[in-house]
């Protein structure tokens, strides 16, 4: 009979089925997991480095836990995974991050860890943990760190006729040097590249911001929850921005890969370009034979000042059923005996000030990265780029629009900015 | 004795007995629950249940990581109507308009010229198909590599001719172009493939007899492949408006939804509702708003063309 040749296979599915959901087996050890970034997560299994040493320095140092990396991308992806995790109810024990703590620190997501930055703080940076500073409140810190820099490409400043042992130090001079460069390169090189605006991303945002921040102006207000696109002081900044915009080679702002807007520098077909401090290497790997580095020119009145960008959060996430195993573990992410593996081993900048001191009293580091360190250690005016917390990629469009608008219309700067600040705010709701 | 003669002896049967012979006169339906349940409850559990709790969590608002989903009625319905979501719905009706315009159309007509016999027919059939199997990541940076402002193909052609450079990104038309014809050339293979099937189908004695009445080129296709063609054409109509209302990865790898929103999705905006901005309420009524529209649309379309086959053959 057709029903009694089934039943047994039946029988069988269902046993597997259920033995399939039986119970997991018990845990001998707390398990930590942590979901970081690539930098982290590709140097693991190099014995002696940095991602190593967090696993098997922690272990040993704290016997019963268990520490598990996991690679789970960066930024959009990220958040992606990380959402559907918190949906699943699969969430990590602690989580990297950049631009998005401040609004899951406003969700209740992260956990404050006040008392570890209460240890720790006269060694940290304070732009390196701005980014997940919610009120007086931290809950995240640093792993590792970069800020923006001012990046010259001495071939073709030299081949301009321009000395490049005196990088421009003022706005003005950075308007001069371009014209004079970009006329002398008669359409084989140009004074600047800028990186324009594309859509919801924040490339651009994020180079202007160090500008807007140099004079002063702000992007945000009330605690920098709301926008504030319309500030006065930040008329001449877009103003200078809309100049040198015009010494860079053509369409080159608007061109959707980043990588490929910023590798025209180390191919000679710019002189000068904001950069991050992850530019140096790249540029080494790029061919660039002459690529230097200094701090980004200011305005006349204004302020020495940059942004930390590149910068790896570490934050607890509410969830976890491990927090206080979680919190030793961000303790020993401050820890020299790690801070100090970062640069040899991943080529990044540590986030703690032994780290960065020790780091840039070395004979052997090249003068880039101790330009960067520089500013990492005597900026007093180092910022994060605002979060908001309710509708970001309105937000950020909104302003990507303004952005647009100011680089390719002579339309009244001021005007812009009243309009980019309406839709900013109808965009955050 | 056999239990059937018992059964027919007495003329009445036990419970077991009612139950075996229950058995054993459905058996066939037996089986094929048996084999349908597990097929079913995988459709129930990852197709029916979730877009039964999409359609309950469009009605709230919630962020997914914290708290639980408050219910606003019909706010996040109401959020659709204020900028920039007309102008999402209308980009997305837009494209798919077009897109859906341009395949069709040149689909039909490059299945006409597959159907013939020339020599390495199967190579260019399959070079047709290509785009469409092809991971759209790399079909995008195809598409940027012809259109990017700095360095394009058609810069570079352009700046050659002596005009001056494009900037593309900024310009609303050239972008809303850009995503349509990348799009229909990625999505050219499926219409082509069910075309050619479809002409395949056409019993060439048709053609034979239409010639034999005199009956040339145009009149062949207008009056016997178009028509015989129908049922196929409502198909890729309506599977290709689903299809292209879902456009996602063409705008978010090649303009981001802008410039200014003007090349923004339902899908990308969904994406972005959920993801970024944390609000999974209104990416739920997003995706509910979507639903509704290709349902109207499935449904308008087979009556339409339903009604015009009863008007052509009288049944």
């Amino acid at each position: 009979m057709a029903i009694r040749n089934l039943f047994t296979p039946i029988l069988l599915l269902a046993v597997v089925v259920l033995l399939s959901f039986s119970v997991v087996q018990a845990q001998e050890s707390t398990e930590l997991v942590i979901w970081a970034e690539g930098a982290l997560h590709n140097s693991i299994e190099t014995e002696g480095s940095f991602g190593w040493t967090l696993v098997h320095g922690f272990e040993e140092a704290h016997p019963g836990i268990t520490v598990r990396i996991e690679n789970h991308g960066w930024d959009e992806e990220l958040r992606q995974n990380l959402l559907t995790a918190f949906l699943a109810g699969t969430a990590p024990d602690i989580v990297v991050g950049e631009a998005y703590f401040q609004q899951y620190a406003d969700l209740g997501a992260l956990v404050p860890i006040d008392d570890i930055v209460a240890e720790v703080g006269d060694n940290l940076i304070p732009g390196t943990y701005a980014g997940a500073a919610v009120g007086d409140s931290v809950y995240g810190l640093s792993g590792f760190t970069g800020v923006f820099g001012f990046e010259r490409n001495c071939a073709v400043v030299e081949q301009a006729g321009l000395d490049c042992d005196t990088p421009p130090q003022t706005w003005d001079e950075l308007l001069e040097q371009a014209r004079q460069i970009t006329e002398a390169g008669a359409g084989d090189y140009y004074g600047y590249t800028l990186q324009g605006p594309v859509g919801f991303s924040i490339g651009a945002v994020f180079r202007a911001y160090v500008y807007l921040i140099q004079a002063g102006a702000s992007l945000c207000q009330n605690d920098c929850t709301e926008p504030y696109f319309n500030d006065p002081n930040a008329i001449p900044v877009y103003e200078f921005i809309r100049q040198i915009h015009g010494y860079t080679p053509p369409g080159l702002s608007f061109n959707l890969d980043e990588g490929q807007v910023y590798s025209q520098l180390f191919q000679g077909v710019s002189a000068y370009q904001m950069a991050g401090s992850w530019h140096v290497n790249w540029a080494k790997d790029s061919g660039c034979e002459d690529c230097r580095y200094s701090a980004v020119p200011i305005p006349a009145g204004g302020q020495q000042a940059s942004v930390v960008v590149g910068n790896v959060i570490f934050a607890i996430l509410s969830q976890s059923d491990n927090v206080e195993e979680a919190k030793e573990w961000i303790r020993y992410l401050q820890t020299d005996e790690v801070q100090n593996l970062v640069y040899p081993t991943i080529g990044r900048l540590p986030s703690t000030r032994s780290a960065l001191t020790a780091l840039a009293e070395d004979p052997e580091l090249d003068d880039a990265n101790k330009s960067f360190i520089n500013i990492l250690l005597t900026s007093e005016n180092l910022a994060v780029l605002p979060q908001w917390r309710s509708n970001p990629q309105l937000v950020w469009t909104a302003w990507n629009d303004m952005f647009t608008r100011i680089l390719t219309t002579e339309d009244p700067i001021d005007q812009i900015l009243e309009e980019g600040q309406q839709a900013a705010l109808a965009a955050a709701g | 004795m056999a239990d059937s003669d018992l059964i027919l002896d007495t003329g009445v049967l036990t419970r077991k007995e009612r139950r075996r012979l229950w058995r054993y006169k459905h058996r066939d339906a037996l089986v094929a629950w048996v084999i349908l349940v597990p097929v079913l409850l995988y459709f129930l559990v990852f197709y029916i249940i979730p877009v039964v709790l999409n359609f309950l969590l469009s009605f709230t608002n919630w962020n997914g990581i914290t708290g639980q989903p408050v219910w606003i009625g019909v706010e996040n319905f109401l959020r659709y109507l204020q900028p920039p979501y007309p102008l999402i719905v209308f980009n997305t009706a837009f494209f798919v308009f077009w897109i859906l315009l341009a395949q069709t159309v040149i689909a039909f007509f490059v299945a006409l010229l597959l159907n013939e016999k020339i020599l390495g027919r199967g190579v260019h059939r399959a070079m047709w198909y290509i785009p469409t199997v092809t991971s759209a990541a790399i079909m995008a940076q195809m598409a940027t590599i012809f259109v990017s402002p700095y360095g394009g193909i058609l810069n570079n052609i352009l700046q050659s001719l002596g005009h001056q450079p494009v900037i593309w990104t900024t310009d609303t038309n050239s972008m809303r172009l850009i995503i349509i014809v990348y799009s229909v050339w990625r999505g050219l293979g499926v219409p082509v493939v069910l075309f050619l099937a479809g002409l395949q189908g056409i019993h060439r004695e048709l053609y034979e007899a239409a010639m034999v009445d005199g009956g040339r080129g145009y009149q062949l296709l207008r009056y016997i492949t178009i028509p015989l063609l129908r049922p196929m054409t409502l198909f890729i109509l309506v599977t290709q408006v689903i299809n292209n209302f879902q456009i996602f990865e063409s705008v978010l790898l090649i303009s981001e939804g802008g410039p200014r929103h003007d090349t923004n999705v339902m899908m990308l905006q969904i994406y972005s509702d959920a993801f970024t901005n944390l609000k999974l309420g209104l990416a739920s009524s997003g995706a509910v708003i979507l639903m509704l529209i290709l349902v109207a649309f499935t449904f308008t379309t087979i009556r339409l063309m339903n009604r015009q086959q009863v008007d052509d053959y009288g049944t």
